[in-house]
């Protein structure tokens, strides 16, 4: 730049120096004029000489603050020291009045913590299954299937439709089947350990799926002859070590797997669980490969840019093509044939990412959530936080007449309505900031207890982590404004002549805009009472209610992966003792999801009109007593007699079905012409529950059949003792002996049938939790609001007490007009809550009837609550000495 | 109307420009400056100066006339506007009416 040696240049420092600092409007003509300068020394007097003034006048030219913008106006909510003005007075008022100030702040961070629990628990069910990278490719095919009538909708797809789809869709890029392989017993060296969590998986579960491996091959992990793959966690549980590369476990005493793999544990968010996968092509299921078995759930990988209506639209070619020779082949039928009785096939995909909240299935891999109750949970968390809204509009409002001096004397010094608007605002949105410090260590503290009561394991770091600060942050800002909006409008709307006096119309208009405010938020309390008191309710009536058998002492042994011989020497080895009444072998216990429905008809006729889908249970001879079912008509197996081996004993509901008034006799088949496919009835029982009370009671048929599969899961026992702890071990003691190696484990008949209700106990305990906060914010906002009108009327209560009047009357007269309110609020709601309520108990097959009890207990619950809030300040204002309130002025 | 008050430093700078008329700009103005008054002025209280007129509206600029000697850049040319030549002629109306009022013996005590 300045290198020619010719001409010499000024100091390069210097030239630097003004080049940074000089402004850049003015640099290009200072810099030329300062050359010309330079030079002009340079002539005059000397190179020296010329260097020195250069830099002398540099630094001269060198006034960074000397040159100042003119300020611009600038409005006041921009402007930093109004707004620290705003913020000091806010302080002030915050200060001036703790108590109040302490209420409103309490009253909104108790909301918020609320809201911030709810939004953690929300953020969570909506996050399940994104962790997968393809995650918005992958779809599942959902199957609605019918036979004589029957919908039923499941998860599950014909086994072969996922490699179909593969080959003759071009736009499915890939396909997996993932499969429960059921409880398994595993080992390494040491002791059988019972899995739960095992899934047959295609080797294609790594395409679609997104399982990071640790070590192995994944192309080859479930592709090996007896091959096994298991998550971090697993191995560490049998090998002590996560290189559990090529070692061997041993499942069910007899199979002997190779590790080929080993992946990350399954995150917690997701629609599947497993802890070990198993090649699911060496099942039975996989290698008869019929259209006709739904066993398996199909996942589906679209290509990008796949729009999944389309793939849908092409099922009905699969119909065609595969289904319908199925159903010529196995079913004598065709599916133009069961489409006119009006049954048929349905095939839809489902989002991945929304199996978990919209999907509830027969055959889902793992308990789903609902989305009903995020909704319902998001809208508690609002009603809640505007309970909490309206005390500070409540408070902010009443306690104006309070403030109409300051108000007057401000606008008579020329503040403007914006501004006192202003003011007002910063000050409610200094309170929600304040109130979500404290929110935010409320939820710290409270979190533990709410994930126990919610069953989650939410972290106090998903808080301050990622997307939900800003919302959080956002969140409190709009608490803030609309706090703050109706107290800043109407308090910046004195007129400052009235208002300088001290006088404003504190009228009617905000009484009553306050007592409608109360009114809601004591509505929404007994909203929250009613429904715990429901759920309460429709709880008792379940546990109460006669099931149609005998759900106590009863012991269940689960007894998978023994042999039939081992399961009748147990049987008979612990009916030796005293205290065991009865025994009985099968795993179909009242609790079973539908395992095996299968059309049955009446005799002589083939009609889908006339078929009964009949859960068929596979029991023996001691079932009905040991479980304590009634035989209404007919009579049980008799043990040994051959010709029961094509008995059937049916259920009430079944008769009813069947259309037969005298069932004991009749004949019924399932289509199939042969031996098997028919069954004398010897017998009707009693309907009991064998379901959850949310459904009907379906069809039921009890045959006796040979011990294996389901019916081999478990030996159940009554008992006729008190002394439940040595039946126990003596049961035990006789299973070590008769199946050494296999673990003993068992539970109580009425645990598992509580266990089918435990997410209404949760719901329960979490609605009394938030009944709880709303009607404790509600009288927070009452507390304050009472206290206030006390104080207003501190001398009117004195002169009254100095003329006569009685402490319990001028109680009454305090307490009067809330008391009230909170009856009007009553009167609003009963009719609400009695429609939630039938809605909800809608969904209950079996319910309570919602009675008036119901709403006397809500109703006196809340009037005393209001009564005791309120009578706290009344009494101390109607006890004080009239001395004391008159003696001032 | 606001009255523009100027400077003593203000009004020699103005009238250095008005008197280098089509060609003034920073470098002949200090020369000027120097060379009329005899004090020695720095260029960057000139520059300042000129910064300020133009802000109070006395002066308007231009730019133009890169040369070689200034490294090729360009010169801020500075010319009166109406109310800088409105300004300047006000001063000069003041001190005239001022120099009016002054009685004859007190000029002539003054040494003239």
């Amino acid at each position: 730049m300045n290198t020619s040696k010719g001409t010499p240049q000024p100091p390069r420092w210097a030239q630097r120096l003004l080049a940074m600092w000089e402004d850049s409007h003015t640099l290009e003509e200072v810099q030329g004029d300062m050359l010309e300068f330079y030079t002009h020394w340079r002539e005059t007097s000397g190179e020296r000489k010329a260097r020195y003034r250069y830099w002398l006048t540099v630094l001269k030219l060198l006034r960074p603050f000397a040159k100042r913008e003119t300020q611009p106006y600038r409005s006041p909510f921009c402007n930093l020291s109004m707004l620290r003005n705003y913020l000091t007075v806010a302080f002030r008022t915050l200060f001036r009045s703790k108590g109040y100030s302490a209420l409103t702040i309490f009253s909104l961070a108790l909301g918020m913590a609320v809201s911030i629990l709810i939004m953690l628990y929300v953020t969570d069910e909506f996050s399940f299954d994104r962790h997968h990278q393809k995650a918005a490719r992958i779809y599942r095919i959902n199957s609605d299937i019918s036979f004589s009538l029957n919908w039923n909708k499941t998860a599950t797809s014909p086994t072969p439709m996922g490699a179909t789809l593969k080959t003759e869709f071009p736009e499915v890029e890939q396909a997996v089947r993932l499969g429960p392989a059921g409880s398994m017993l595993v080992k390494s060296e040491g002791e059988n350990l019972r899995e739960e969590n095992v899934l047959y998986a295609d080797s294609t579960i790594f395409d679609v799926f997104t399982l990071p491996i640790l070590s192995g091959n994944l192309q080859k992990a479930l592709t090996a002859p007896q091959s096994v793959v298991i998550t971090e966690s697993t191995a560490l549980k049998y090998f002590g070590t996560r290189d559990a590369l090529n070692r061997n476990l041993v499942f069910n005493n007899s199979e002997i797997r190779r590790v080929t793999a080993v992946i990350k544990d399954i995150p917690a968010r997701s629609h599947f669980r497993a802890d070990l996968l198993l090649p699911l092509h060496e099942t039975q299921g996989a290698k008869v490969n019929r259209w006709g078995n739904h066993m398996f759930t199909t996942y589906l990988l679209l290509r990008p840019g796949t729009d999944p209506e389309a793939v849908e639209a092409k099922f009905e070619t699969i119909l065609q093509t595969y289904i319908d020779p199925a159903l010529r082949q196995f079913f004598n039928t065709t599916l133009a044939g069961t489409r006119k009785a009006g049954n048929g096939f349905i095939y839809t995909l489902l989002p991945l990412t929304d199996i978990h909240l919209y999907s509830e299935r027969q055959g889902e891999l793992s308990p789903t959530g609902s989305i009903q109750y995020v909704y319902l949970f998001t809208g508690i968390a609002g009603l809640i936080l505007l309970i909490a809204i309206f005390n500070f509009v409540n408070l902010a409002t009443a306690r104006s007449a309070k403030r109409v001096r300051e108000i007057g004397v401000r606008k008579v010094l020329g503040s403007t309505r914006a501004s006192l608007a202003g003011q007002f605002l910063s000050e409610s949105l200094l309170s929600a900031i304040l109130a979500l410090f404290a929110g935010l260590l409320l939820v710290w503290l409270l979190l533990p207890l709410f994930n126990e009561l919610a069953a989650r394991a939410l972290t106090f770091s998903q808080v301050t982590g990622g997307t939900f600060l800003p919302a959080l942050l956002s969140g409190t800002l709009l608490v803030g404004l609309s706090a703050g909006l109706y107290p800043a409008f109407y308090l910046s709307s004195f007129r400052p002549a009235a208002a300088v006096k001290g006088k404003a119309d504190t009228g009617s208009q905000q009484v009553n805009l306050r007592s409608t405010l109360v009114v809601f938020q004591f509505s929404l309390s007994i909203l929250l009472i009613v429904g715990t008191l429901l759920i309460n309710q429709q709880l008792y009536y379940i546990q109460t209610k006669k099931l149609g058998f005998d759900k106590e002492q009863v012991v269940v042994v689960k007894t998978d992966q023994a042999s039939p011989n081992q399961l009748q020497v147990f049987k008979e080895d612990a009916l030796r003792y005293p205290d065991v009444k009865s025994g009985t072998v099968t795993g179909f216990l009242p609790f079973a999801n539908p395992d095996r429905i299968d059309t049955w008809y009446p005799e002589g006729t083939t009609d889908d009109t006339h078929g009964v889908p009949l859960q068929e249970w596979k029991v023996d001879p001691d079932y009905v007593n040991t479980l304590g079912l009634k035989i209404l008509q007919g009579r049980n197996f008799i043990k040994g007699r051959a010709s029961d081996a094509k008995a059937v004993i049916i259920n009430e509901s079944a008769a009813k079905q069947l259309g037969y008034f005298n069932p004991v006799g009749k004949i019924i088949h399932n289509g199939d012409h042969s031996d098997v496919g028919t069954l004398e009835i010897i017998g009707v029982v009693k309907d009991f529950h064998f379901e959850s009370l949310r459904s009907e009671i379906g069809p039921v048929g009890l045959h006796q059949d040979t011990l294996l599969g389901k019916s081999s899961e478990a030996v159940t026992f009554r008992l006729g003792t008190t002394d439940v702890a040595t039946a126990l071990a003596t049961l035990e003691k006789t299973w070590k002996k008769t199946a050494p190696g296999l673990p003993f484990e068992y539970s109580f008949l009425d645990e598992m049938f509580e266990a089918l209700y435990r997410n209404e106990q949760r719901i329960e305990k979490l609605f009394t939790a938030f009944a709880l906060v709303a009607i404790l914010i509600a009288c927070l906002g009452l507390l304050g609001l009472s206290a206030f009108t006390a104080e207003q009327r501190t001398k009117e209560m004195g002169i009254r007490k100095v003329l006569g009047a009685s402490v319990p009357q001028l109680v009454g007269l305090l307490s009067r007009d809330f008391l009230r309110l909170v009856l009007l609020a009553n009167l609003m709601t009963w009719p609400l809550a009695w429609w939630a309520g039938k809605q909800w108990l809608e969904h209950y097959a079996f319910r309570t009837s919602i009675s008036w009890k119901v709403f006397l207990v809500a109703a006196v619950g809340s009037v005393v609550i209001a009564l005791l809030t309120v009578s706290f300040q009344s009494i101390k204002t109607a006890l004080s000495n009239p001395v004391k309130s008159l003696r001032s002025e | 109307m606001r009255r523009a008050f100027l400077g003593e430093f203000e009004e020699v700078v103005l009238l250095a420009v008005a008197i280098l008329d089509d060609s003034a700009y920073g470098v002949p103005i200090t020369q000027e400056i120097e060379q009329r008054t005899g004090r020695a002025v720095g260029f960057n209280s000139v520059h300042t100066t000129l910064q300020r007129l133009e802000a109070k509206g006395c002066l308007s600029s231009s730019m133009g006339g890169a040369t070689a000697e200034r490294g090729g850049r360009r010169k801020r040319y500075f010319s009166l506007t109406a109310a800088g030549r409105k300004a300047l002629w006000e001063v000069r109306q003041t001190r005239i009416q001022l120099w009016e009022a002054v009685p004859g013996k007190t000029l002539q005590l003054m040494g003239n």
